[in-house]
């Protein structure tokens, strides 16, 4: 079993670089072997121009020896050590002469807001607190590089946002590398330069957030990204597709031709009313099964023929339960991908 | 990378490769160390002792081989009733306090009785109990015509006494001080049963008592079977109470056999003795197979989970009082009643017919000539020497090996961990007798030998508590966050100073809780001691039982007073200072 296979990174200076896929896909196995704490069994890594792991040549530097900052999915704060202790702990191992230590361990406490909770021990800290604590032993000894593995997935909705928004904030004032890994998209997309999707050990696409949601390049991506309707269909002409008994427009994806099979993956925010100005008929007929009210949108499951259903946002209810409407789709949302028939593949396909 | 390996080298098998080629030079050492170690200790003896018992004359002569000691100890007159007795002696003191042990965990853990926190305070103080101290106690209290029970009975009611020299004395005083740790075992398991399925059980339309027998002790079944081997195991390995009640009622077990033959004849008859623990050993082995069998569909009794949600304890209404009342009488029985006894014991010139006369003769001079006792001194000396020495060896290697297992586990490790587990499988007199035999006549260079030194004690101390020890420490390693330990290294710290920094510390706490139980079973420890020891390296429990053996009562009631006290003062120190807790 290949948990990492032939996956090629590079990263600048400064940069925020996501890994995103699903659990199991090999992310943190990455992460920890950029680490030190798992062995790759070939091929080589680099920080900073220094060569850590050269399976051919047999170099493998150990983890204290990288000068690396990683923030643990478990947080990983000892606790039998004060705070202060804790976010000491490597720069004695830096060689950071004593007296230096405490301004140091002051400033990278303040800059996570917890220069007063230095005496506290980890048992005494909330969770979110321990986060921040484990940040700040991260940053402490200004390391080449900061991993950080699912660091928000134990954190509940208000505080994980807050949390994305510091560490935005931490990247920028403090120009730190940075490699992220996690399996929520909505993470991914708002704070990194790059993204990289990982799937079964290799990486299936890389590029900004937003040419990443726009422009996926596989059915799988796209789930990843969060795209909700992952349906069957016929590719009617280069630009059409048909699903169930209607045509709709896409963006056709990859080596598919006329009339092949594909699957399409259609942003919920990509189908709408028609424009009021236009005929007044959308491409798309269907019944609303259900409502639901998410705060800043409403979510609808609409019908399509006979037993496609449809997850549309809109920021305005499109109609009542059981109401019959008109939809357009705006292709720019629609992919049109080659249907393998691959089992991997079928998995969400209605 | 599969780097193929060169044609001319020896092709090792897979999972040694793999070995050597994962593992760093110093990890590999550590776990060659612990290897020789634990197989000087267990391996090799029990090997010895299976070979020896073949061979003419026994394991020391190593004569040729032969089926000839197997006959003589199968054909002996009374080897059915030898036979009956162990069997008998080891199934009753299994049943009884598995019942007690039971229905007790069941009161505590889930029941509104009052006290429950006492009560479960008092059964974690019964294990503590020397059990050498205990059985003098039950023969001051219970000998036919001069026990103190015994003679009120008959003086106030129309019943007849009850012998404790006697199989029925044997089992019910070896039973009292087992019910804790079948109490441990089980209410462990009991308390991690997730309350919702016994909430579904109640819901649809069990009473309290279904559930808990359907449910509870539905699901705790593998706690409870390995709390009854356990029991077994002991009740057919142990010692001190077949020896303190049923050698001079020539009750005899497969232990006292062996001791007879070992300590009693002369010259000793070593063929017997490793036959008899062959034929233990063989005992122990169908028991541990039928056990297996019997939970092989773990996944059936996963059970683990909930949320850790308290449930409302049992309502018992107005029984209550009685199982209060049940709770009372069995701790006055076991811990209040026997100390008593001890302690007057400890005042009088003899143990005789309860009188006026005589216990107006209490004094302290018991206490006084005892202390001017050399003997009583140097084994004072040799069993704390012994206690604390082999009590720190035992934790150090028992962290050391559960960290390996949990942390690299391996065929290598997991043979390592069966081989530290084997002693827990195998009668404690067989151990014994396996350690005696492979190391009675080793001499090392420059003419040290280990036996008739405190060293060959040590050994069996260390071998005896080792598979204890593993456990203690396996589950705080795995409580141990990996993550813990490569924060550290990320952050600079090398292997070493990981362990020193970030493990050591963390695993303090549970090293001094494993290390006070070690402390505790080894001050008392006897069954081992009596085999091994020799002039010069007595121990307490040596030499009460030869106080015992001379009548002389009083000085052995002396010498439980003193122990129990001891043992007292070594748990109070280790629950105020390190807030260790006491499990099995």
């Amino acid at each position: 079993m290949t948990a990492v296979d032939a996956v090629d990174l590079e990263m600048q200076p400064g940069e925020f670089v996501t890994l995103l896929g699903p659990s199991g896909c090999g992310k943190s196995t990455l992460l920890r072997m950029i680490a030190g704490i798992e062995p790759p069994t070939t091929g080589t890594i680099e920080i900073s121009g220094r060569v850590v792991n050269d399976v051919a040549a047999r170099v493998a530097v150990p983890p204290e020896k990288r000068k690396l900052g990683m923030v643990f999915q478990s947080y990983a704060i000892w606790p039998h050590m004060s705070v202060y202790k804790n976010v000491e702990y490597p720069l004695r191992y830096a060689g950071v002469a004593r007296n230096l230590r405490s301004e140091r361990v002051h400033d990278a406490l303040a800059s996570c807001d917890m220069a007063e909770y230095s005496e506290r021990y980890p048992h005494e800290l909330s969770g979110g607190q321990q986060q921040r604590v484990a940040l700040a032993r991260a940053i402490v000894a200004q390391p080449a590089l900061l991993l950080l593995d699912e660091p928000l997935s134990n954190l509940d909705a208000r505080l994980r946002e807050q949390m994305r928004l510091e560490l935005k904030r931490l990247h920028v004032e403090l120009g730190l590398t940075m490699l992220y890994v996690t399996h929520d998209q909505s993470e991914a997309l708002a704070m990194s330069d790059r993204i990289l999707v990982m799937d079964r050990g290799q990486i299936l696409q890389e590029g900004s957030p937003e040419e990443v949601y726009r422009n996926p390049h596989s059915i799988t991506v796209a789930r990843f990204l969060g795209v909700k309707n992952i349906i069957r269909g016929t590719l009617v002409d280069s630009t059409h597709a048909r699903l169930g008994p209607h045509v709709v427009p896409v963006t056709a994806r990859g080596d598919v031709s006329v009339d092949d099979p594909v699957v399409l993956a259609i942003r919920p925010d990509a189908i709408t009313r028609p424009q009021p100005g236009s005929n007044a008929a959308g491409e798309l007929q269907g019944r609303i099964r259900v409502v639901e009210f998410l705060g800043t949108e409403y979510e609808h499951e609409i019908v399509v023929g006979d037993d496609v259903a449809l997850i549309v946002t809109a920021p305005d209810r499109l109609g009542d339960m059981g109401d019959l409407i008109e939809l357009s789709v705006n292709p720019d949302g629609a992919n049109a991908f080659p249907d393998r028939g691959d089992d991997s593949e079928r998995g969400d396909v209605e | 990378m599969t780097a193929a390996a060169p044609p001319t080298r020896m092709p090792l098998p897979e999972w040694v490769r793999s070995e050597l080629h994962r593992r760093s030079g110093r990890a590999i050492l550590v776990r060659l160390v612990l290897t020789i170690i634990v197989a000087v200790l267990v391996v090799f003896p029990v090997a010895q002792l299976v070979i020896g018992s073949f061979r003419e004359g026994g394991p020391i002569r190593g004569g040729p081989f032969t089926l000839e000691n197997y006959r003589q100890a199968l054909s002996d007159a009374a080897s059915g009733e030898l036979l009956f007795n162990t069997l008998g002696f080891a199934i009753g003191q299994t049943i009884v306090p598995l019942i007690i042990g039971v229905v007790l965990a069941w009161v505590v853990t889930r029941t509104d009785v009052p006290w429950r926190s006492f009560w479960e305070y008092a059964t974690i103080s019964l294990y503590l109990i020397p059990l050498l101290a205990a059985a003098t106690a039950w023969s001051i209290l219970l000998a036919n015509r001069t026990g103190i029970i015994n003679v009120l009975i008959r003086k106030y009611t129309p019943f007849d006494g009850f012998d404790v020299f006697s199989l029925g004395g044997m089992i019910f005083v070896q039973s009292l001080y087992l019910v804790p740790l079948v109490f441990l075992v089980v209410s462990a398991s009991f308390r991690s049963v997730n309350p919702e399925m016994e909430d579904a059980s109640r819901v649809f339309g069990a009473s309290p008592f279904r559930t808990f027998l359907r449910v509870t002790l539905g699901v705790s079944r593998p706690s409870v079977m390995s709390a009854a081997v356990l029991c077994f195991i002991i009740g057919i390995g142990s010692m001190e109470v077949p020896l303190l009640f049923g050698f001079s009622s020539r009750v005899d077990v497969y232990t006292t056999d062996i001791y007879r033959a070992l300590r009693v004849r002369f010259p000793p008859d070593y063929g017997r003795a490793a036959a008899i623990g062959v034929l233990l050993l063989m005992i122990s082995l169908v028991v541990l197979w039928a056990y297996l069998r019997n939970i092989r569909h773990t996944q059936r009794y996963v059970t683990v989970g909930g949320r850790g949600a308290r449930i409302a304890p049992i309502r018992l209404g107005l029984w209550r009082w009685v199982v209060f009342a049940g709770c009372a009488f069995f701790f006055t029985l076991t811990l209040v009643l026997p100390f008593a006894a001890v302690a007057l014991g400890s005042l009088l010139p003899f143990i005789g017919r309860p009188s006026r006369a005589l216990y107006s003769r209490a004094s302290f001079d018991n206490y006084e000539s005892l202390a001017d006792n050399a003997v009583i001194w140097r084994a004072v000396k040799n069993s704390l020497t012994l206690a604390v020495g082999a009590g720190i060896v035992v934790m150090i290697l028992g962290a050391f090996i559960a960290y390996i297992v949990v942390r690299n586990p391996s065929r290598w490790s997991r043979g390592l961990d069966y081989s530290a587990a084997l002693p827990l499988t195998i009668p404690a007199v067989v151990l014994a007798t396996a350690l005696l035999f492979t190391y009675i006549s080793l001499e090392l260079p420059g003419g040290f030998r280990v036996f008739s030194t405190l060293w060959i004690l040590g050994m069996g101390y260390v071998v005896y508590f080792l598979p204890i020890a593993v456990r203690q420490m396996t589950g705080p390693v795995i409580q141990l966050s990996s993550e813990l330990e490569h924060a550290s290294r990320i952050f600079g710290a090398t292997q070493r100073a990981t362990m020193v920094r970030i493990v050591l510390p963390l695993l303090v706490p549970a090293l001094v809780g494993g290390g006070v139980l070690a402390f505790v079973t080894f001050l008392r420890e006897f069954t081992t001691s009596v085999l091994l020891f020799d002039v010069g390296t007595e121990v307490v429990s040596t030499v009460m039982y030869s106080y015992y053996a001379n009548g002389r009562m009083p000085y052995v009631a002396v010498m439980a007073v003193a122990m129990w006290g001891v043992v007292v003062v070594a748990m109070f120190i280790a629950q105020k200072l390190f807030k260790t807790k006491i499990t099995f």
